[in-house]
Order: C-alpha cells, then structure tokens, then sequence
C-alpha cells in the first residue's frame, strides 16, 4: 500500500508483485479509492484490467464489499459509480441474441439490428426488425445517468431490463463519466477495440493491470495477424459479394456512392460523426498514426476499392504459394507487393478505413463473413504504418507435418511495447500487478518504461503453508527432465509416472499436474498407458486431462471439482500456457499438490519466436536464454500458483526438473515461493520427496484456528495500532 | 481365453429357526472331502449339509443351508479343489475335494455338491423377521428403552406394538433416517479395469481375465450402455461367457484404439456414451467460474502459441478423451448410488454467491456463530399459537375454547401493560408494576423463613435404599413418557386422538395398578406410610391430573368405554 501511494503521488507507474490470496484486489481498490477521495481532482476514474470474465466479477465483488464498508463506517451513500464492461456476448439481453453463445455471432447479429442504416430502415418500414432494447436506451438512457453505486455484468443486466435499456450501450455510455471502471485489457491495449471503448478516458486516471504476468504476449497479439490460405479463400467470396452489392446499388442507389466519394474526397475521415453501433468496424492502427489526410484518389471509388482489395489478396496468395520459409521486414513486403502488383504504401494504408467505410456506406448488416476480409484490411493498413517490431513470415508447412502443404502468412509484432506505448504516455499511473511477475526488472525492458516503484511483497504466515519442493531424479537415481535430448526417454517418463502415482497415494483429495506442451502431456499419457502407470494412478484417484477442446475440459474440470467434493480424490493433467493454468483457481482441498513436469519453455523452433528472440537481443539487450527462461519460469510460477489461494491455504508445489534447481531458474522464480525452498528441498529423489510431503501434510492437518494466525499473519485493530507493530511496519517499509 | 465367474449369491438375512434333528433325507453323500487335514464324507441333506470323519456316526461339522450366505469355489487350475461355504456370521468353512482317483473326478465330485447348493440355498433365501432384529439390536444398544419397554410391555401396561409406534421414539426416527438415505453404497473403484488384467498361462498361450461379480456390478454400473446391451444378448443370442469375451476383446475395453469398427459388438455402446458425453457438454457446464469457452472477453484468433499445433496424433486423443469419460461416468454412477432419486441437475449455484464464496476468506471474518441453539418445531401452528388455555369455567366453549381464550389472554395483557405504562402522565411509573401489597408478600416470602427461602424440607430426605431410588426413577420415566403421549394428544379433535386419549388413560390406570401400587406397598415397607406418600405424591398428583382432565372430557362426550375413576 505504502508503495502504491508512493507511485501516485509521483504519478508515475510502478510493477508490484504480490502473492495470490493475500488481497491484492482489495488492497489497491481500497487505497485507490481512497486516494480519489482525498484527491479528487488529481485522480478521477480507476480503470482496472484484468484478464478473464471471473475476474472481471471477482474485482467488481470486492468494489461491492468495499463500497458496503464504506456505507457503515460512514453512515451515507457513497457517490462512486463503478461499472463493469464487457462484450456483448456477456451484457445481451435481446431474446434471440443473447442466445448465441459465439461473441463474434453476437456482435454481428447485434450490429444487424442496431446500425443506424436499419434504424432508419425502421423507421420506413416497420417490418425491419430492431432492438428494442438499444432504442429504449436512446431514446432515455443518454439523459439519465446510472445512479452512483457497483455495477457487475448481473446488475447491468438487470438494471436494463428493468429499464428496458441496453445494458451493453449503457455500460460503454457511462464509461466516460463511471468512476471506477473494470474491464478486460484487450478494451486497452488492443487498439482495435480501445479506439471504441476507451477513447474518451482522462488523463488523470490510475490504470491497473491484474494477473498482468502476460501482459507482453497480450500486446504482441493484439497487433498480430494470421492469414492462412482458407482466410484467403474465404476472402475472395466476400470480394465477389462486395461487387454484386456495388453493381446493384449502383442500378438503385447511386447517389449514395457519390455521395461517400465526395466526402472522401472532402478528406472527412468520419463524416458522419459515426454513431456508436456503427463502429463495427475498426482501424488497427494506434490513434496518433492515422493520419488526418483524404484518402487517396486510387481507392475512392468503390469498384476501385474492391479491385485493390482483390489485387491484395490475390498477391497474398501469391506469395504464400511458396516452398520454403520466408522471412521478410514490413518494408520488403511494401516494396516487393509494389513492383509486383503495382500498390503503393499509402491507399493499403488506408484500407481498414475505406472497408469501413465501404461497408457501412453498402449498409451490409451481417458482418460475420466479412470478418476474413476485414483481417486482410487490418493486415494491410498495419503493414504499411510499421516497418520498425513487426516482421513477416511465410510458412509454407508446419514443421513437424513437411509434407502437409498448409501455408500460413504471420505477420507478427515482436515489440511488446508498440501496443502498450500509449497507455503509459496517457495516464498518470499504471499499475502493474500480479502474483507472480519475478523477474521484475524484465517487465520494464519488454515494455519499455520506467516505473518509480518496482517492488516483490511475501506473504507473513503463520505456519509454512506452501512447501515447494524440486524433485531431480527417480528412486533409480535416472535424471529427471523434460530437456529435449531425454524426453522420449521411457525412463524418464516412467520416473513422471511413480513420482505422480507415489504423491497421489500421499496426498488427500485434489491433484494438479502441469506438462510443457500439449503434445508432451499426449505422449506422456500414452506410455503411462503401455507402462501401467495409469491403472496404478485410478487405483489413487480419478483421472482427469485438459483436451484442447475447451468445453470438453470445461466437463472435465467441473468432474475433477466434483470428485474432490465428494473425496474420492482427482488428478488433473494440464498444460502449463493452457487455458486452466491461466483460468482457474484450485484453492484449498481442490489442489493440495501441483506437481510441474519439465520447464515449460515455449517451443522454441518456432520462427516468430525466433525473431521476437532476435529483435529483443538487438533492440533491448535482452539475451535470448535469459528471455527464455523468464517466460519458462513465469508461466512454471504461475502454475505452481495456482494452488495458493490464501493464507489458510496449503498446497505442495513440486517442481519435477533438474535444471529447476540451478540458480538461474530458481532465482527466477517468485519470492513468496523461493522465500520456503530451502537448499536441501532441491535435489530430493521421489522416494525422499514423498518423505517429506507426509511429514509435512500431518503437519498442516492440524486444526489452524484464527487465533493460531493472530499477532503474526492476522491482526486485530488493536493489534495493529500497538506501538511495536508500527514499529515493524515502518521497519519494513524503510526495507523496501 | 477362458473365463471364469464366481457368483456369489447375496442373501444377508439372518433366520431363527428351531433346531430340528428329525430324520432327514440324504440327497447327497460325498466320500473324500477334507476339512483341516482330516477326511472324511460330506452329506448333504434336506435343511442342512454335515461333515462327519470317516468312521464317526455324527457330524463335526453342519451348517443348516439358511445359515449359508454364499459358495466359493477355487478357481480352475488350483491344484486343489475347493469348495468353501461362506456364512451369515462370517465364518467360513472350506471342504477340499481328495477323491484318489484323480482331479477330473475331484472337480466333478465338487461340481455335484456346487449344483445341488445352488439349488437348495435358493429354498433357504427367505425374508427373515429383519424387523424383529432390527428392535432386538435397536433396545441392546439403548438401555434407557429396554427398561421402559420391560416396564410398559413387560407389564402390560401397554402393547408392545403401540410401544414400537409411538414410544421409542428415537427408534422411528432411526427407521426414518435409515428410509430415507438408505444405506450409503459403496462406490465404484476407478481402477476395476485395471484389475481385470489378461493373465497369460504359459502353456498354449491363452489369455485369461478373470472377472468377479464386483467387477461386472462395477462394469455396468459405470457403463449403463453395457448393461443395455448385456440385458439384450445374453439368455438370448449368446451366453454369459461368450458375451464377455466379446467384451475383452472388444476395442470398448481398449481405450486407444479408434470405436468407430462397425463389426464390434459394442460400437453402438461407444457412440451411445459418445453422445452422453455430447449431451453433457451442452447441459453440465454451468458453473460460470470453470467454464473455459467463456472466460476471455474477447476471443481472438491470433492466440494459441504455435507449440500447441493441430497435429496430433488422433489415437492419443482419443485414449484421453476416453480416460476422462471414464473418470465422468464412473463419478456419476456413484453419484447415482449415494442419491437415489433420479439424476437432477442440480441447478448451479446463483453466480454472485459463487463469487462472493471465491472472496470471502474465513479467517477475516470476525462473525462468531451465535451459540443459539436452533429451535426444532414439530409442528409450527401449535407454537405460533400457543397452548390452548382452557380456564376451568370455560370448558363448556372447547371448540373456540381455545381462541377466546386467547383474545381474553391478550386483552388482560394488554390492560396490565397498559396499567405499566399510564403511571403519571406519558412516563412510565414503576410503582404501577405491582400493587404495593402483593410486593410486601413477595418480600415476605423471599425473606428468611419466609415459603420461598426454606430449605430442603426435612422429611423430603428419606433415605431410600439404592434399589428403590432406581425403582423411583424408572417409575417417574415410564409414567412421564405415557402422559406425554396422553397430552401429547390434546386438544382431542379427532376421532383418532380421541382413541389415542382412552387408550392411554387406560394405561394410566394399568400403570397405576400394576406398578404404582406396588412400589408404594414396598416403600411403606421400608420406611413409613407418611413418607411414601410425599415420596409418591407427585407421581399421583400427575396421574390425577390427566385422569380428572379426562373424565372431564368423557363428561361432555359420549365415550365408547366406562370410565373408571377409582383414584
């Protein structure tokens, strides 16, 4: 806390690491709140990021709590507004609409129903539907103000039905004058969607980023591009379909046409001040590079435009045609497309735009077959803005399937701190913060900025409450590893598959096992199978595994939380990077052990990290292994998190590798968790590891009561405000 | 692949029965059979089988069949051959086969006494008195009961039916209980696959399974598609060892292997459990914290690290996917065993309470649970109520009796609260909360020597011998339990509790009888006649009370039998 005030008063940004479960939530809502309500004129809104919807509810829970608290201390309404955004999917309340279960299905039907084209169309012709929902709210919602109060997606919801107004609309209305806002960090750092959203949020705003320990991939995907040949295909389809609505209005309408000509020629970039539901479409391209100039005279006309676009496409297939790898800059792609196919720099650079204009002048309302050709577009406009961070590569084939022609074109960013750069030029304050963010001091090198605070914070417990453990070899002493020159190595995989058997016989109820990859988790459990390994395990327990499906994991996982339930005990395999190691949470008896099999490195092979490898040696001195084993031990650390959900909390963490513990990862690895890895945990066989598991969990199933916590991790007001407490207070704070 | 299945035959019922030593027909006679290294001969007759040593005339050994709770026979290719019966209590007795002219003949000696057991126990399967056992063991196991029931039933005083319904309360609740989540089952091992591993024998290369009862419970319980199946061919198209074969060698049972063989007995099963699975996939997740496809806000395309590539191999897949449906299904089944009723999906937890229950850690509440003890009503209208006050005088309005009187209650409240509050003015007096009089007679009496203040009587410290005291105590239990049910009966509204009234008056009166007077004759015995009655009289004046309440009742209505008020 002291160092978040620290950070605002100097209105800079800091990076703050802190252990799940020890309220990091609560902590900055409760000082940010705080502070805007001594400050209000230094500080207006709190715009906090987090990373999935859960979390999202999660914040905006606390803000309730929080607000509750403020309520009965001071005995009067409290005139803060907070307010939780998210897509449309999450926020529909139209019958029909909400139904669909795809976002982008949602966002179009949405569209269909809400351009202002078919409103007016409406307004001719009753027959055209509409949504009466988004009508309510603009013909009364734009007066009325939400009341001051917490607003969840529930509330939201609830509130327009009541009011019978769009909740969705609502939400991103009161955005600008809402005080505390929570929302996903793509409505920030994807400028796709953060010209939309976040446009008119004010300077003198503290931005927080939650679990923001990826906060550098996000980026990097929000400005990347992926076509593959289908897209293309799919591409062309949508040319055809833009033509025959061209050459139609043309017979029918054509003043329309002249009339988007003239204003292009006019240079008004938005003419029509557009409206907010017709802000389906979007620029990729970060605000302060859209140039303010007229579009150029090649691409005015409509029927010029779609023949561009089809000459795009049709050199990108072109190009893919290819029979080995290529690796080329934005600005050999610029000159290669313009002494090919004759286009220049400037019309692609236009081309998001003019799609967007084009679409909406052709009043097209079902967007979703578009989105192909809008990818395209976005590929187009952003190749021709950056020739610095992004690189192009072409992949004919996938590496491990030579003789599958699948080709793919990536256009990737390697420079995290493109997307991110405005943020932190924007806003006073950025927080960064997460459970595990170790190493600090690589974030601001990725990210390119300069926090006042850089701090690492660790848990006071009362009993030793996670035993991190690293397990080097087998009980035949074979070397543990997941390293690429043993993994096939049936020894080392059965060494895997009697460590998990032997723990999942130690330790009561939920299990949570990580692999690097998912292909390693496959032919892991295939030779479990051929090896009996896994009969032995559901002789312990039941068996769970992450498929790549995600709602067949979903089933899996509500079963794994089942069977823990009803203590019959579970082990879920999972991938490290997957979507339950970033998603859920297994608190208590659902992960009483987290075993990590191998370091997860990214694949490594891979080109695009290749160049991101090589762009972050060149530009920021960054060396590729230490780059590599930052994000191993980021995404182990956030695995062997995901078990610690608080202080009552216990959870063995068993890192199963030999290069764990070697000083460059373990060094690595948070300081919550390396503060208990004591020297003679780190190189333990199974046999010794199970040892010490048994010892320990006898321990720890001892009744914890809160006085046990009392004076040392939990103290009472009293407590709190003695003399000597203070003193160890001040003591740390000068620590730091 | 040979196959072998041991039945067993359940049949837990224990049986009572006389022991008859009549003559008995001799269905079968066994010469060579071995209990504990000593030979002997094997009978087996009408009710029982026996085992008596060579040159013996009477049995060392018999069991009567009723008693036999199952058969066990050793497995083929044991070197010896057994025959083991398995008992009601648990004990067991294990007959080898040692006929000198070899082991085909030993098997087929064993084999007769199997056939002729399997059908003679089937006779003996009979439901026993599981009620009577269930009172027998229920009164052992609490004292307190069995005392009352020797001395309400013992006595007569009551029957011992209306005992078991009404009396032993906590009995009923018992059976209740036992109704109601009955039995707990014990689940499915996740590992039952695992144990039916294929044995090679090593001569002529054959694979065995063997496969118990448990396993083929567990086998159909996790896969009800199977069980479908097993239920369609067996007595029909194929036999119950064919069918398991057909099993085993079936690519159901081998998880890498793809179902989609059209000649495979069990694809259909495959694509049934499929579709299950599909089914789930749409309605069970409906947790909003777990659900993956709806945790990023914004999907987008570009995400999936290139290390997680699409190429796979499909068998892996498909082992996984079946390693978690087999986890799914073997949950559910002992889901569907611990709660009877069918399969509800349970409706997922309101989002917010999800949420807030993620939030809340409990050691920064500092909300105590209030140590209130939770009031357990029976039946609520008598609370809300209250008990119906019925003054002497208006016993004449029963019917309304109850509510008038309660108006009347309320008013007179009403007015002594109101007396409180009107004392000088608007403020409340305290000297109007009692009349000076009655507060110099409570003082009086709470003074010394005042009614209130005395101490133990003299007279009330008799000693009575241990055995009285005991005797006065079981007196006190058994007469409050009868007027608790006799009250318990008021207001008699119906023609049921008004029966339940005679009955239990009439009880009054047997106790009164058989046990009250009894006691007061010994206690005279022992000390004098004075003293009992002190001693005695509050049980009487308790007596009186319902007997005068009674008769006031038969008063008014015509009652079915004469009373006898001889108190």
């Amino acid at each position: 806390m002291l160092e978040l005030k620290r950070a605002l008063d100097a209105k800079g940004h800091c990076l703050l690491e802190m252990p799940s479960g020890t309220g990091k939530t609560t902590t900055l809502l409760s000082l940010i709140v705080a502070y805007m309500k001594a400050h209000p004129l230094d500080l207006t809104k709190l715009v906090y990021c987090s990373r999935t919807v859960p979390e999202i509810e999660k914040v905006m829970e606390e803000l309730r709590k929080l607000m509750n608290y403020y309520e009965k201390e001071m005995g009067m309404e409290q005139n803060i507004l907070g307010l939780a955004l998210s897509s449309r999917k999450n926020l529909c309340i139209h019958p029909s609409v909400s139904k669909e279960r795809e976002g982008k299905v949602v966002d179009g039907r949405c569209y269909s129903l809400t351009a202002s084209f078919v409103r007016a169309r409406h307004a001719a012709d009753d027959a055209v539907p509409i949504c009466e929902f988004y009508e309510g709210f603009d013909a009364h919602g734009k007066e009325f103000p939400l009341p001051p109060g917490v607003y969840n997606l529930d509330d939201l919801k609830e509130y327009g039905q009541m009011k019978r107004w769009c909740p969705y609309f609502l939400a991103r209305h009161t955005i600008t004058h809402a005080n505390i806002v929570v929302y996903s960090y793509h409505y920030l750092l994807d400028p796709k969607i953060a010209e939309v959203v976040s446009k008119e949020i004010s300077k003198t705003s503290v931005v927080v980023f939650d679990e923001a320990h990826n906060i550098d991939n996000v980026c990097i995907d929000s400005m990347s591009v992926k076509i593959t040949k289908r897209l293309l295909d799919k591409c062309s389809n949508s040319i055809t379909i833009l033509e025959t609505t061209i050459s139609n209005m043309k017979e029918n309408d054509s003043k329309r046409l002249e009339k988007e000509y003239k204003r292009l020629v006019e240079g008004l970039r938005d003419a029509t001040i557009a409206r907010e539901t017709d802000m389906a479409l979007v620029n990729p391209v970060l605000p302060s590079e859209i140039l303010e100039e007229a579009v150029p005279g090649t691409i005015r006309t409509a029927e010029h435009f779609v023949a561009f676009l089809k000459r795009v496409v049709e050199y990108i297939k072109t190009r893919l045609r290819v029979q080995h790898v290529v690796q080329e800059s934005p600005a050999g792609f610029l000159r290669d497309i313009h002494t090919k196919v004759c286009i220049d720099r400037k019309p692609l650079r236009f081309s998001a735009e003019r799609l967007a204009s084009l679409i909406r002048t052709l009043e097209i309302s079902d967007l979703t077959d578009f989105s192909p050709l809008v990818t395209v577009s976005h590929f187009a406009t952003l190749v021709s803005t950056y020739t610095k961070g992004f690189t192009i590569i072409i992949e004919p084939f996938e590496d491990r399937a030579p003789t599958v022609s699948n080709p793919i074109l990536y256009f990737s960013c390697l420079d995290s701190s493109i997307a991110i750069k405005p943020v932190f030029n924007r806003f006073q304050t950025v927080v960064i913060t997460s459970g595990t963010l170790s190493p600090l001091d690589m974030y601001p090198k990725i990210l390119d900025f300069h926090p006042v605070i850089m701090t690492s914070f660790t848990m006071t417990l009362a009993r030793p409450c996670i035993l991190p453990m690293i397990v080097s070899k087998g009980n035949d002493q074979v070397a543990m590893s997941s390293r690429y020159e043993t993994r096939e190595d049936t020894a080392v995989i059965r060494n895997y598959g009697n460590l998990l058997v032997e723990v999942a016989a130690a330790v009561p109820d939920g299990i949570v096992c990580f692999f690097t990859s998912y292909l390693y988790l496959e032919t892991i459990v295939s030779s479990w199978y051929d090896q009996g390994i896994i009969d032995q395990l559901q002789r312990h327990k039941l068996l769970f595994i992450e498929t790549q499906d995600a709602a067949e994991t979903s089933l899996a996982l509500i079963n794994y939380i089942k069977a823990c339930d009803n203590g019959r005990g579970a082990v879920l395999l999972s991938v490290a990077r997957g979507k339950v190691s970033e998603g859920i949470d297994f608190d208590h008896h659902l992960g009483r052990a987290v075993l990590m099999f191998g370091i997860p490195y990214v694949y490594t092979q891979s080109r695009i990290l290749r160049a991101r490898l090589e762009y972050l040696r060149d530009q920021f001195q960054i060396k590729e292994n230490d780059f590599l084993t930052f994000d191993a031990m980021r995404h182990a650390a956030q695995c062997l998190g995901r078990c610690m959900r608080g202080k009552t909390d216990y959870g063995i963490m068993i890192l199963a590798d030999k290069r764990f513990s070697r000083a460059d990862k373990r060094s690595k690895l948070p300081k919550w968790i390396q503060e208990h890895l004591k020297d003679t945990n780190c190189n333990l066989s199974t046999e010794e590891c199970v040892q010490i598991c048994k010892r320990w969990l006898r321990q720890m199933a001892q009744p914890f009561s809160r006085e046990d916590q009392l004076g040392i991790s939990l103290l009472t007001l009293e407590q709190l405000q003695s003399e000597e407490m203070q003193k160890k207070i001040q003591q740390r704070a000068q620590g730091i | 692949m040979a196959l072998l299945i041991s039945r067993r035959i359940f049949r837990p019922h224990f049986i009572f029965r006389k022991m008859t030593s009549s003559s008995e027909s001799i269905l079968l006679l066994v010469p060579h059979v071995k209990l504990k290294k000593n030979e002997g001969e094997l009978y087996l007759m009408s009710e029982r089988l026996g085992w008596m040593v060579g040159n013996k005339d009477s049995f060392n050994v018999s069991h009567k069949y009723s008693d036999i709770k199952t058969q066990k026979i050793s497995p083929e290719g044991k070197p010896k051959v057994q025959l083991q019966v398995c008992l009601h209590d648990g004990s067991a007795t294990t007959f080898q086969f040692v006929n000198p002219s070899g082991q085909a003949e030993q098997m087929a000696d064993r084999d007769k006494v199997k056939d002729l057991l399997q059908l003679m126990l089937p006779k003996f399967k009979r439901m026993v008195n599981k009620d009577l056992e269930e009172k027998k063991l229920f009164l052992s196991e609490n004292p307190q009961y069995r005392q009352l029931y020797m001395d309400l039933v013992k006595s007569n005083v009551i029957s011992a039916e209306e005992f078991w319904s009404d009396y032993a309360t906590q009995f009923i609740k018992q059976q209740q209980d036992t109704k109601n989540a009955t039995q707990q089952d014990v689940g499915i091992s996740a590992s039952f696959l695992a144990d039916i591993k294929p044995q090679t024998d090593g001569c002529n290369g054959g694979v065995r399974y063997l496969l118990t009862s448990d396993v083929m419970a567990s086998i159909f319980r996790t896969y009800p598609s199977v069980k479908q199946k097993h239920l369609k061919c067996v007595p029909n198209k194929m036999t119950e060892e064919e069918f398991w074969k057909k099993f085993f060698s079936s690519h159901y049972l081998h998880r890498d292997k793809n179902i989609n063989d059209t000649k495979d007995l069990f694809t259909d099963c495959g694509k049934q459990d499929e579709q299950v699975l599909r089914q789930d996939l749409t309605t069970a997740i409906n947790d909003p914290l777990l659900d993956l496809t709806a945790l990023n806000d914004v999907e987008d395309e570009t995400s999936g690290t290139p290390s997680n590539a699409k190429i796979n191999n499909i068998a892996h897949q498909n082992m996984i996917r079946r390693f978690n449906q087999h986890s799914i299904l073997v949950l559910k089944a002992s889901e569907q065993a611990a709660g009877a009723e069918p399969a509800v999906v349970e409706a997922a937890p309101p989002k917010r309470m999800r949420l807030q229950e993620a939030l809340t850690y409990d050691d920064l509440d500092s909300s105590e649970s209030n140590p209130n003890v939770q009031l357990n009503l029976c039946r609520i209208e008598r609370y809300l109520n209250g008990p119906p006050t019925t003054v002497p005088s208006q016993a004449g309005v029963n019917r309304n009796g109850s509510s008038t009187g309660l108006a009347v209650d309320s008013n007179t409240f009403k007015s002594i609260l109101g007396r409180w509050m009107r004392g000088g003015g608007d403020r409340y007096n305290p000297l109007d909360v009692l009349s000076s009089a009655t507060a110099v007679t409570v003082l009086g009496e709470l003074s010394i020597g005042g009614s209130l203040m005395r101490g133990p009587q003299p007279n009330s410290a008799i000693h009575l011998t241990s055995e009285l005291q005991k005797e006065l105590k079981e007196l006190y239990v058994s007469l409050s339990e009868i007027l608790k049910h006799f009250w318990a009966a008021f207001p008699p509204s119906t023609p049921e509790l008004v029966q339940k009234t005679n009955r239990m008056i009439d009880a009054l009166h047997k106790f009164n009888q058989a046990k009250l007077t009894p006691y007061e004759q010994k206690l005279i015995q022992a000390s004098t006649s004075s003293e009992a009655e002190n001693i005695i009289r509050p049980l009487r004046f308790q007596l009186q009370a319902a007997i005068r309440k009674h008769s006031q009742l038969s008063e008014r209505r015509p009652l079915p039998r004469t009373v006898v008020s001889s108190m």
